[in-house]
């Protein structure tokens, strides 16, 4: 039986730059997986390659379809929904408009969640389905974008990092409504937070300067605490900082 | 008093077709990133079709000016087939020139056709007015005031009430987020190509009737169309049709009570005032709290 997502030697560079140096992955149907990584591990980059943003060698499978010259908005109609890093709202939408633009990925497929599920899974958004959505909390961001991909049926979710910056209170109700979401979809959540994704998720695999250096079922790898807290903490030293800055800056 | 509301009158109708040049200006430029300089041609294009339409084939005005708006949709599609879809991978910059490109070459087919002399477009009210407030107010120009209110109230209503709409204000609010949420950006580029052309041919076959019909009759107004797109910021619809209305009142009151020989210099001098007091454009205090 061949997995939902396969990935075999996935390369991304930025010219002569490697961020991803030929990693394999897989997502079954079902299963719930985690990417972990410090900083610059090249996380972003692995997802923006599955969902067609950056060009990528390698092979990339989906539900058994090659995705290689299939364009990002074709991906997603698919049912691979990337909710990106920084929750990117259509500043200009409101709240609900900002929903309902997911719908338009749905393509054939009958959603899990509609519209009153996403509001019953994030209630705060409730009363802010009005407001335009540049007004947000980071917060209400997240809940925002994680509900606009679910409202596109997704066979496959992607998460780019949905707890970064949000309050701990706010962390949990996001990951409350991820454990839900994770009964009906399969999901891959790229983190930093390595406790929050292993207690979610089936599987994990870690990321280090673009390679994986571990994978394994989740259990195993949180048993193994000191060995993925070096990985995790190893790039996030002063000069990769730098670095990091600077691609924001630019 | 009579002079007063003639010439508001007259700033209210050249406001309406400047508002829908300079909408079609930015709504191309928000979904794809083009500044569409062949906009003055397309309208001239859509005065010429109007011509051909009533004066040699004799077609009745409501559909010469439907299949008018048509043609010219198409011949925007065309462009985007052309001048845009080739071009996707190059930087902007390429596509703005090839614009320019297409502009010229319009131009040159339209005179190739219809030769360089000036025409005219009757008007389907004749040279009857409106006699109000002292003034004579052409029909034509209520018709171009009528039309226009009714086109942006639909393309409002289309853009903030209907899925397609939405996606074209997501598409401009964040063209990768876009491309994530499956909406087909491609396709969504050729629509906006189109109707932008169209609606500088329905403007242009609107206003051909109160002036005459030459080459050149759209590039003068695409000139004080993007004083208005500039005043705008380049980004809010209202606020360039706004901007659009109000340049083009002030200009012909500067006209009637100052001096008509500068009539064409007007949008630039008010556009260059309004820079100097407010260099981020009229309504950038909006936009900064908006984004
Ligand atoms: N557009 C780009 N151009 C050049 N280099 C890039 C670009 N995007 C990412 N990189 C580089 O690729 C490497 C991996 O970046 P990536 O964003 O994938 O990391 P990440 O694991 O998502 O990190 P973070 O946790 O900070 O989000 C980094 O060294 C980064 O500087
Ligand atoms: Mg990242």
């Amino acid at each position: 039986m061949s997995a939902l997502l396969e990935v075999r030697g996935l390369v991304v560079s930025y010219g002569p730059v490697d961020a991803v140096r030929g990693i394999d992955l897989e997502v079954g149907a079902g299963e719930t997986v985690a990417l972990l990584g410090a900083n610059g591990a090249g996380k972003s980059s692995t997802l923006r390659a599955l969902s067609g943003l950056v060009k990528a060698r390698g092979e990339v499978r989906f539900g058994g379809a090659d995705l290689r010259r299939v364009s990002p908005d074709a991906i997603a109609r698919a049912g691979l929904v990337h909710v990106p890093e920084g929750r990117m709202p259509f500043r200009s939408l409101t709240t609900e408009e900002n929903l309902l633009v997911g719908t338009v990925a749905r393509g054939g497929r009958t959603a899990e969640f509609a519209l009153s599920d996403v509001y019953d899974l994030f209630p705060p958004l409730t009363k802010l389905r009005r407001r335009g959505s540049w007004t947000l909390s980071g917060g209400e961001q997240q809940m925002m974008a994680t509900g606009r991909g679910l409202l596109a049926a997704p066979r496959l979710l992607l998460l780019d990092e949905p707890s970064l910056g949000l309050a701990p209170a706010v962390v949990d109700t996001v990951y409350a409504a991820l454990r839900e979401v994770r009964e009906k979809i399969s999901v891959l959540v790229v983190e930093q937070n390595a406790g929050l994704a292993l207690g979610l998720c089936e599987r994990a695999y870690v990321l280090a300067a673009g390679e994986i250096a571990m994978s394994g079922p989740a259990a195993e790898l949180a048993d193994r605490e000191s060995l993925l807290a070096s990985y995790l903490a190893r790039e996030s030293d002063a000069d990769h900082e730098v670095h990091q800055d600077e691609r924001q800056a630019g | 008093m009579g002079h007063f509301v003639g010439l508001l009158a007259s700033g209210v109708a050249q406001g309406a077709i400047a508002a829908l040049i300079a909408l079609g200006i930015v709504l191309l430029h928000q979904t794809t990133g083009v500044v569409n300089f062949a906009q003055g041609d397309l309208l001239t294009l859509g005065a010429y079709f109007g011509v051909w339409l009533v004066v040699d084939h004799g077609i009745a005005t409501i559909p010469a000016y439907l299949i008018v708006v048509a043609l010219v949709f198409g011949v925007g599609v065309a462009m985007e087939r052309i001048g845009y879809a080739p071009l996707r991978r190059q930087p902007i910059l390429a596509v703005v020139i090839s614009t320019f490109a297409l502009a010229l070459g319009l131009r040159s087919l339209i005179i190739l056709w219809q030769g360089n002399d000036q025409k005219t477009l009757p008007s389907p009210f004749g040279g009857r007015v409106w006699h109000f407030a002292g003034a004579a107010i052409p029909y034509q120009s209520v018709l171009i005031v009528a039309v226009t209110g009714v086109v942006l109230a639909g393309l409002m209503l289309m853009l903030h009430r209907s899925s397609i709409g939405r996606q074209v204000r997501a598409l401009a609010a964040d063209r990768e987020t876009a491309l994530l949420q499956g909406i087909r950006v491609t396709r969504l580029s050729v629509l906006m190509f189109g109707l932008s052309a169209a609606l500088a041919g329905l403007g242009g076959v609107l206003v051909a009737p109160t002036l005459t019909v030459s080459p050149q009759l759209g590039f003068t107004l695409l000139l004080s169309s993007f004083a208005a797109t500039v005043l705008g910021g380049f980004d809010r619809m209202g606020a360039t049709v706004l901007a659009a209305f109000g340049i083009a009142i002030v200009q012909q009151m500067a006209a009637g009570y100052v001096s008509a020989d500068y009539v064409e210099a007007y949008p630039y001098l008010i556009l260059l005032v309004a820079l100097v007091l407010r260099p981020s454009g009229l309504f950038g205090e909006v936009v900064r709290v908006r984004y």
